[in-house]
This record gives C-alpha cells, structure tokens and sequence, in this order.
C-alpha cells in the first residue's frame, strides 16, 4: 500500500528542501585554509614610489619603498626586487650592497629617483624627485630615553636629528651607535630602521648615538633575567599512569639569559580535569579515574602543560592485609592496601590512601619510604583495637575505606628466637632471617624492629629496618656470627658464606598483561657450582617504556610491576654485572 | 545555482502529483537520466611554491546510469548495482594566495564512471530510500584555468573517484521511477601541470543534489 499522497507529499517536500538548503549553504564557501605560496602569476600593472620625506640634509639618507600593484587586485612591496637609480649621482645617490633602496644626500639639489623593473610584458618603471639641502644637525634624539631590559633579551633605539632648518629626520640608520659597557649590551650589527641592542649581563651601560659630532645618550639597565618559557615533565618521562597512583612532576623554567631552572616551588600547579587526576602544591600528581588531564604549571603568564592519561580502570572498592593484627608495643607492623578496578583488574593502592587512626594516642601510622602504611603501636588499648581506616583519593562522591584493626598489648617479654640458627649463602647474594619475640602464651615477628649486627662485616653485612631489616648479604667467602636483639633479649645464627662463579641471570614470568594489572618476575642467579639463587630483591629492575609498564614501587615487594598502557616494553634484570631481558605485552585499557 | 534548485523543485512537485498506489519496483534491469546542481568542495592545491586554494562555482551536472534491480529477497540483499557515467563542470571562481583572494577562470571538468551499489529499503508503497557508495575513475580536466586573467594551467588527469549517496526512489509507475538524492563524489588527488612548469595537486571533492528518472525492464 502506498502512504496517503498528501502526507507523502508533505514528506518528499520537506526531504527535498532539507537536500536543497544542505547544498544551497555550501555554495559560496570559499577556501579558509593558510596560503603559503605567494601570487607569482597576476601581473604587475604599476609601481608608484614612497618615502618618508621629500627633502633630506646633505650627508644622510633615507630609504624609499617601491610598491608594486597587481592588476588591480593586491600590492606587495617590491623595493628589493626594482633597479634603483638616480638622475643626479652628485646631488644623491643610491647606497649600494644591503640597503640598496636606501639613498644619500650628497650636496645641495634636486634629483630624480627611478625605480625600474622588468616584467613579461616589459620594462616598468616609476619616478619621483628629492631635494637635498645644506641643513646641518642641530641635536639628536635617542629613543626610548632610560630603558631597562631583562638579561638575555634584546631591545632597540632609534634616533631623530633635529635640522637647522626646522627640519627633522630619522638619523637612526646615520648615526653611529655606541655602548659604554659592551660586557653589559653590545649594539647589534645592523642598523636599520631601529638599532637591535643585547643585553649580556647585570647593570648599567650608556647607549649613545653621534652624527657629525653631535650626540645623546641615554642609559641602559640590564635587569635580572625574566621567566620566559615552562616545561613540564613527570618524574619517569611518562605520560600515562594507573589510577590511583602517585607520580612528582617537575616544572623547569627557561628564562632570558637561557638559563634552565627548576622552578616546581615557584609555580602554581593545577589540573584541568580533576576527575582524572589531581597535583597538589608541590607538583604531587595523583591519578583517579580513567581519561586525559593536563597538568600545568603556571607562574604569571607564563604556562607549561603535559597532558597525562590516567589508565587501569576506576577504583571499585579496596581491602587492606593485614584486616586486624595484634603488637606489641613499638612492634610496628606494615599495612597493604589492594585496590580493585572495574576493568578487572587489581594492584596495590597503598601509597595513594590516607590513614587515620580512631585514637592516635594508642596507633602511629607512617607512609614516608615504604610506600605502604607503617603502624606503630604507642601504648596498651582495649581488646576491640584501635581502627585504622584508610580513604581513597576520590574526585567527588563518597570516597571510599577500608579499616584494619591494631590491638596493643604489653606482654613480657621471655626470650627471641631466629629463623635459623645457621644460614648459608653465596657471595653477592643474600638471605633473610627474621625474629620472633616470644611472650608469655604468644609471640611476635618483630624482625622489623629488632636491632642487627654482624661480627665480620668484611664477609656479612645486615640490614636493619622496616623493610629489609634481618637481610643479610654475602661480601666474601667465609662466616660471620649475625646477632638480633630486641627488648634486651638476643640471638644469633652464624651465617657462611661461599663464592661460586655467578654464570648468568634468569628472568621468570609471564609476558602478556592487562593495563592496569600488577605482576611480578623473579630473577634466578646460577653459579658455577650449580646452585641457583632468587636474587630478585638484589636485582636492579627497569624497562624501556615507561608508559607501557612500571615498576610498582614498592620496597617491600622487589620484581613487581604494574601493566599502564598498551604496547611492548622489554624488561632489563641486572645483578653483579649479568642482565635478562624479557619483552612484555600489554593489552586494553 | 538558485534558479537550477527551484526547477529542480518544481520537476519534483510537478512528478509527484503522477505518485499514486503502484506495485513496487519491478526487478531487472533499468536506464535512468539525471540532472542536479553541484558544489564542488574548496580546495587545497599543492605545489613546489606552497599550498593555496582553488573555489570553484556551483554548476549543473548530468548522469547516465545503467543498472539492476535486485530481485526483493535476493541473497546479496536488496538493492540495485550500476554503472553511472556522469559530468560535472564547474569555473575556477577564485585562488587564494599570500597576498589575497584573485580572480579565477576556466572551468574544471570531471568525467567519471563509477560502479555503485545501493540499498533500497522495498518497504510496501512508492516510496524506497536507499544509500550506497561507488568507485571507478574520473577523467578531470583543467580546461583553461586562468588566475587573474592569465594562464594558469591546461591540463588533464585520470585518478581514481568515489561517491557515496543517498536519496529516496519514487515509484511513478511499474516501470517509471522518480529518483531524487544527494551524492557526495571525491577523487584522489589530481595533479596538473601549470603554466609555469610547476606541477600542482589538489582536492577534488563535490556536493550534488540530483534528481533522476529511471526505466526499468
């Protein structure tokens, strides 16, 4: 069945119009795009002749402009492109080399200036007259009067004669230019129109201008170099970033004299879109949710700006490890926080929180150099623990917690006890042993708070702290008594160490990840006795894309990285001079 | 440009008022005549001394097609294949240079053969809209192109050309079709040697409202 005609009708008539208006609008539309061939094809119809003046003193110049008019249609200033000539080389004549439309008055007269060119159709040519006078210069006139510049910079003078006869003239180009202090502004070497002046360093130099012995002067201060450009970078290079994660940005400033300087105290920074990421005062960057923010940098007017894409997916919820945790006093305990994303995926989110305890008084809690949560118990609180809730960074909305509990107790303590009482290792690896106290009924790892020695640190050492505390390392072949100590009670393990050949270096692990993913490797030394050795904690870890993976940053877990965007990276393991490679592929966001 | 939209809209009120209740299309092959008004797009000449614009004026353009209903429910779906030849002239009206905007003159010539596929929607009634694209080659010609009155180029170039369009098919009788559509036609770039020995390439793009009469067999 066919639709009722009117209606039809009334249809093809608004579908027709709709085509004819679309085409009507186009009609019309001239080109808007940036020409950059000039017209080499209109004709050149007339010439006419300009200058500034019609009579100039004996002994100065003054140049002509030669405009040539095309047809009708555009002009274009032809000065450099016509003969110039006058009728009477004793009254004035034409400058030759670099100002050739530039004429001198030579003596008293008249003279008629041609400017000639050729074209296709023929030679063209136009004419006007200058008179030249016996006028003498009375006094000069420099200009700007004081001026200041900033190092680095240039700025420029011009000088105006003043005749016997009244009369006035630009005697920039005549005048010979001076500068006091050559190490302070040094005159530029062409003089023209204006006199380009440079300024070297700090102070004061007297610019002045002579003709025919007459003169001015005038003082030149050279100021501190100004701001005149920001550059922005991030602390890796990078441009992408994981949600919820923490990266410094740097803003370097290129001022006048060329110098380049950091300037990230001295600027404001800001985001343009805070709901991809924000920067806090000192160019502290944290990422929120997926997209693209510029960073920037500002200081007067002067702006740097770095877009940075933020990748991984948007945070859904996070969990912390532990969720509760009983210590005893000063026993601290670190605290790891797990994000999930809605892209799948997970990663470690620590260093991004913010923690509060419910009462500070009974629980410490640090974030500097672990880059996790250090909880440090103060004093005894009541069995239900005090509660450590942890914030999420958060754009707008309800941010998002997660709480561990830490109950403190103080216990007496009866004795310690390590790991292992003899421990061996190879030369320019190491082992871990670690502490537990032991209380009345319960005990304690506090390997992180004891205190480490060796007796021979020429074949041992130990490392003491929250993160590598109980690690020991192997320096040359031999033994050492490794000695713990915590609430005056003591251990000790004797640890021997021997020195193989180190042949090579292994990496293991995947090689296909998901942005935003966190995964790790491990690096497995051989030596020539055979034996194989995790060494990923004393391995040196980089990759060659920063934008395609990180290393997680986090002290506590070695060989960890974090999958940022799609593309290949190759992973480098070094250890006591023998690397791995391992090319990894990211994919999606 | 204006007057050629107002005929072309009269020709339509005109045929419209012959639309009554007709069967469908008919299957099987067709000729069909076309006649429209196009813009051709504002374009970017390149060549050794730098890039600069070409616009040309609104014209008329004329089509041939020779093509085939698909039969309603054919495998390859429903629609119609043709082979169009068609004829766009349009004058250089202005160049844009450095220095400014200058007179042009000349006419740029295209002739192109195009094999185009389109959709038809064989909804019940007379009224089908269709879309579809074609590929094939044009002929473009520069034919005295002048800029402000002096020679500029004469030349000619076969590059590849495509279209794609869209428009509605009338069914006036069971055999007559009133087709009425836009197209948007493009080449790669074409290249012409000037005057002067330089060679310049440019855009070649057009905008055409067309309206067409089809017999089919």
């Amino acid at each position: 069945m066919v639709a009722p005609l009117p209606f039809v009708g009334e249809c093809m008539g608004k579908l027709l119009w709709v085509v004819l208006l679309c085409v009507v609008s186009l009609c019309g539309c001239s080109w808007d795009g940036t020409p950059t061939r000039s017209n080499d094809i209109t004709p050149l119809t007339s010439i006419t002749i300009t200058a500034d003046y019609s009579r100039i003193a004996a002994g100065t110049s003054m140049p002509f402009k030669a405009i040539g008019h095309y047809s009708g249609e555009f002009t274009r200033d032809i000065s450099d492109r016509v003969t110039w000539s006058s009728d009477a080389l004793g009254v004035a004549a034409f400058k030759v080399g670099a100002y050739p439309s530039r004429i001198s008055g030579v003596a008293a007269g008249t003279a008629r200036v041609t400017a000639t060119v050729s074209t296709a159709s023929g030679t063209m040519s136009s004419s006007t007259t200058v008179t030249v006078t016996t006028a003498t210069i009375s006094s000069l006139k420099i200009s700007p009067t004081s001026p200041s510049v900033a190092q680095g910079l240039a700025t420029s003078f011009t000088a105006v004669g003043n005749f016997s006869d009244a009369t006035q003239q630009d005697m920039t180009f005549d005048a010979s230019w001076t500068s006091g202090t050559p190490a302070v502004a040094t005159i530029g070497a062409t003089p023209a129109t204006t006199v380009p002046v440079s300024s070297k360093t700090l102070g004061t130099t007297q610019i002045t201008a002579t003709f025919s012995g007459v003169s001015d002067s005038t003082i030149l201060t050279v100021t501190a170099p100004v701001l005149q450009s920001i550059t922005v970078t991030s602390a890796t290079g990078a441009t992408s970033l994981p949600t919820m994660s923490k990266l410094g940005f740097t803003a370097k400033g290129t001022y006048s004299d060329g110098a380049l300087v950091d300037v990230s105290s001295k600027v404001t920074w800001s985001s343009d879109n805070t709901a991809y990421a924000t920067v806090d005062t000192t160019g502290m960057v944290t990422t929120l949710s997926p997209g693209t923010a510029t960073i920037i940098a500002t200081s007067g007017n002067i702006t740097g700006r770095m877009a940075l894409k933020a990748t991984g997916g948007t945070l859904t919820g996070f969990s912390l490890t532990p969720a509760t945790v009983t210590r005893v006093i000063n026993a601290g305990t670190l605290v790891t926080a797990t994000g999930s994303f809605n892209n799948g995926t997970s990663r470690d989110i620590s260093r991004v929180l913010s923690w509060s305890p419910a009462d500070a008084s009974f629980v410490n809690v640090s974030t500097s150099n672990v880059n996790s949560a250090w909880l440090r118990p103060l004093k005894v609180n009541s069995t239900s623990g005090t509660i450590i809730t942890a914030t999420a960074p958060t754009a707008s909305g309800t941010a998002k917690t997660a709480t561990t509990t830490v109950t403190v107790t103080d216990p007496t303590l009866s004795s310690v006890t390590l790991s292992s009482g003899t421990l061996g290792i190879i030369a320019g690896t190491g082992g871990r042993l670690s502490l537990t106290a032991n209380f009345n009924g319960s005990s304690q790892d506090v390997t992180a708070v004891a205190t480490w020695s060796s007796d021979q640190t020429s074949k041992i050492t130990v490392e003491n702290g929250v993160v590598n505390g109980g690690r020991v390392t192997g320096v040359a072949a031999g033994s050492a008594i490794v000695t713990a100590s915590y609430g005056g009670k003591s251990a000790t393990s004797t640890v021997t160490v021997t020195a193989p050949l180190l042949q090579s270096l292994t990496i293991s692990g995947s090689n296909s990840f998901t942005a935003g993913n966190q995964f790790s490797f491990t690096a497995t030394a051989l030596y020539g006795d055979g034996s194989q050795v995790n060494v990923t904690d004393l391995t040196s870890w980089s990759m060659d894309k920063v934008n395609v993976a990180v290393i997680a940053g986090i002290a506590s877990q070695p060989g960890r990285f974090v999958a940022v965007d799609s593309g290949s990276t190759i992973i480098t393991a070094t250890f006591n001079e023998k690397s791995d490679t391992k090319t990894i592929t990211v994919s999606g966001n | 440009m204006k007057r050629n939209s107002i005929l072309s809209l009269v020709i339509a009120m005109i045929l419209l008022l012959f639309v009554g209740t007709v069967s469908a299309h008919a299957s099987g092959p067709y000729v069909g005549l076309y006649a429209g008004g196009n813009v051709p797009g504002s374009s970017t000449a390149h060549d050794t001394a730098g890039d600069f614009g070409l616009s040309f004026t609104p014209a008329v353009q004329g089509s041939a097609v020779l093509g085939w209903n698909l039969e309603p429910g054919s495998s390859v779906g429903e629609g119609r294949i043709e082979l169009e030849y068609s004829h766009r002239s349009n004058r250089l009206d202005k160049v844009t240079f450095v220095e400014g905007t200058v007179a042009g003159g000349g006419e740029l010539t295209s002739d192109s053969l195009l094999f185009n596929c389109f959709a038809v929607s064989r909804e019940p009634g007379s009224y089908h809209p269709y879309l579809g694209v074609g590929a094939g080659a044009a002929r473009v010609v520069a034919a005295n192109l002048t800029v402000s009155r002096q020679p500029f180029s004469n030349d000619s170039s076969i590059v590849f050309a495509y279209q794609a369009g869209i428009g509605i098919d009338i069914s006036l009788t069971k055999h007559l079709t009133l087709d009425l559509g836009y197209r948007f036609f493009a080449t790669t770039p074409v290249r012409f040697t000037e005057v002067g020995g330089r060679v310049l390439a440019m855009e070649y793009t057009s905008h055409a409202a067309v309206l067409g009469i089809k017999a089919g067999f």
